[in-house]
């Protein structure tokens, strides 16, 4: 890079002698040519020397040419090196521009950087192969432009938030190659955003799941077909145990509890096959959403009923709390009783012995408010993120109540998403959780819709 | 009862023909079983039995197609069915009861003696 400074040094300088020029030029024409007056004569009696004042000035013209210069050389030398110094730096940082250029290019993840109104301005090259478009015919879009129909309201609000400066992060949706061939991304948006102002532009990362998807369906499927054929079995279990416990054959005191341990035993399967099957139900989005008025209390008096062993064995406190008109609210039922009964379940289960289960309904027009609170472990903070993720199960809790599957709070989950609800927490450790779940109140636009 | 109520159980798994022919028997009908859609159709028009229990997923001829070709028949379009299945999913089951208002029951979630109760309700007897 070359710099202005440093070619200009001589002529700056020659510039400073113009000063002492142009006053021996004024001053000394006239001198020369004899037209001086006699009162320009100044003798300096001390010294003997006789000088004219245009002497004098062409001196002081001189004096103050060179302190000019001296200055003027001082600051453009000082400056010099500045730029010389910035050089070096400016060719470091150009390295490294492009040491991150070919790295954001490289990368195996495929990235968009994009504009602040979302246009494509630099897609690397695995975004190139993703979409099956060069960077040019990628940079004729915005980044929400490349969804597939079916996902238009996601990423719209990907979109708006990005543009507010607000990041997403992990959405999945499809989105549709050049060729029409639709792939799974899990897309993060990352605005830059200036302090306290809109966003600047940003990087979108999409990660192309497609195989990821198509192994956890065919997964899924297997869990479900696999619960099925299970619950085949586990029936006739059932109805014969049944048949044993209830029949006119005598059975012996010892041979009635082996049953019964069987039995309940099977119980169990029986509950884990149908959380299984929820589960990957809610997973292949095959759930039937239909939505009818019911009353939600008296799902929550039925599943006390269901655990009415556990809270006498465990003499625990129930308290209920029920607000506003429950009358009136519409949803789907199987969906609410699956997360009630979760939430009350797990609440009974992970409370200490003598302790407290607080449930509380409020309505409103607009949607549920559901509260939870139990006496229990409390969830470490550590793992307080995780709690919602299939199979996981605290380390306390592992530790302390043996028959949990970790699907519970999964499903409460899932379920409570997909009727377009929120779930949430706060915990203490060895104090207990309170779960929040709001449900929204379905009136409008009643009906039935598979999510 | 003079003339015993007959109930055709129509499941291809052995063991749940087996408990619900016992406790049917030890309830007092006269049970007859079909391991397939295709045998219970035989069965069923042959000996016009008073109730159908019939399981949904079903080789050779699965719970569904049973339904249309009964439906086919005259008789059999008044039949009573129960279907008993583990099928739980509306969908799949919407489409056996479509039109049709066939009532089902998820197998696990029932006790045996809530199965006979219910046949002996849909049946009027005691």
């Amino acid at each position: 890079m070359s710099d202005p400074g440093k070619s200009s040094i001589p002529f700056i300088s020659l510039i400073t002698l113009f000063p002492a020029l142009l006053l021996g030029t004024i001053f000394g024409i006239p001198h020369l040519i004899g037209e001086g007056s006699a009162e320009d004569l100044i003798t300096l009696s001390g010294i003997g020397v006789t000088v004219t004042v245009t002497d004098l000035l062409f001196v002081i013209g001189l004096l103050l040419s060179a302190s000019i210069m001296a200055v003027v050389y001082y600051v453009l030398v000082s400056k010099y090196k500045v730029a010389v110094l910035a050089d070096s730096k400016t060719e470091e940082l150009l390295k490294s521009r492009d040491f991150f250029l070919r790295l954001f290019d490289d990368s195996p993840v495929p990235y968009l950087m994009v504009a602040k109104d979302g246009e494509i301005v630099l897609p690397n090259k695995a975004s190139q192969r993703l979409f099956q478009m060069t960077a040019e015919e990628l940079m004729q879009y915005k980044f929400h432009e490349l969804h597939d129909d079916a996902y238009f309201a996601q990423s719209r609000t990907i979109y708006d938030k990005f543009v507010r400066g607000v990041a997403s992060s992990d959405v999945e949706f499809e989105v549709v190659r050049k060729d029409g061939v639709r792939r799974w991304v899990r897309l993060s948006a990352l605005p830059y955003r200036k302090q306290g102002g809109k966003g600047k532009g940003g990087t979108i990362s999409l990660l192309d799941i497609t195989e990821q998807k198509a192994i956890d369906k065919v997964k899924t499927e297997f869990v479900s077909l696999a619960s099925h054929q299970l619950r085949t079995p586990l029936s006739a279990m059932k109805w014969y145990g049944e048949m044993v416990l209830q029949g006119k054959e005598p059975l012996s005191e010892k041979q009635r509890r082996y049953v019964q341990k069987i039995y309940k035993g099977n119980q169990r399967m029986i509950e884990l096959v149908d959380l299984l099957l929820s589960a990957s139900r809610l997973e292949m989005g095959s759930f039937h959403i239909e939505i009818t008025s019911f009353d939600p209390i008296l799902i929550v008096k039925d599943i006390f009923e269901e655990v009415t062993k556990s809270i006498k064995d465990k003499r625990l406190h129930i308290i209920e709390n029920y607000e506003g008109d429950h009358t009136n609210f519409f949803s789907d039922k199987k969906l609410v009783h699956m997360i009630l009964q979760n939430l009350i379940t797990n609440a009974v289960k992970y409370t200490n012995d003598d302790g407290t289960v607080r449930v509380s309904l409020t309505f409103s027009p607009d949607d549920l408010h559901v509260e939870v609170e139990d006496n229990g472990l409390g969830i470490p903070p550590e793992q307080q993120d995780k709690i919602f993720s299939k199979m996981f199960r605290a380390d306390n809790a592992r530790l302390k109540v043996a028959d949990g599957n970790g699907l519970g709070l999964y499903i409460i989950k899932e379920a409570v998403e997909s009727l377009g609800g929120e779930v949430g927490f706060t915990s203490e450790l060895n104090r207990g959780t309170i779960f929040t779940v709001t449900i929204p109140n379905a009136t409008e636009g009643s009906g039935t819709k598979s999510n | 009862m003079v003339l015993q109520d007959t109930v055709l159980v129509i499941d291809d798994d052995n063991e749940l023909r087996g408990v619900l022919q016992e406790a049917l028997s030890d309830a007092g009908f006269e049970v007859l079983t079909a391991e397939n859609g295709s045998v219970g159709l035989t069965v069923a028009l042959e000996s016009k039995p008073n109730l159908i229990l019939l399981d949904l997923v079903m080789p050779v001829m699965d719970g569904w197609e049973f339904l249309e070709r009964l439906h086919a028949d005259a008789w059999g379009k008044g039949a009573r069915v129960i279907i008993l299945t583990n099928a739980d999913d509306i969908d799949s089951l919407s489409r056996a009861i479509e039109g049709h208002g066939y009532e089902y029951l998820v197998k696990t979630d029932w006790k045996i003696d809530e199965v006979v109760d219910k046949i002996r309700g849909e049946l009027g007897v005691q």
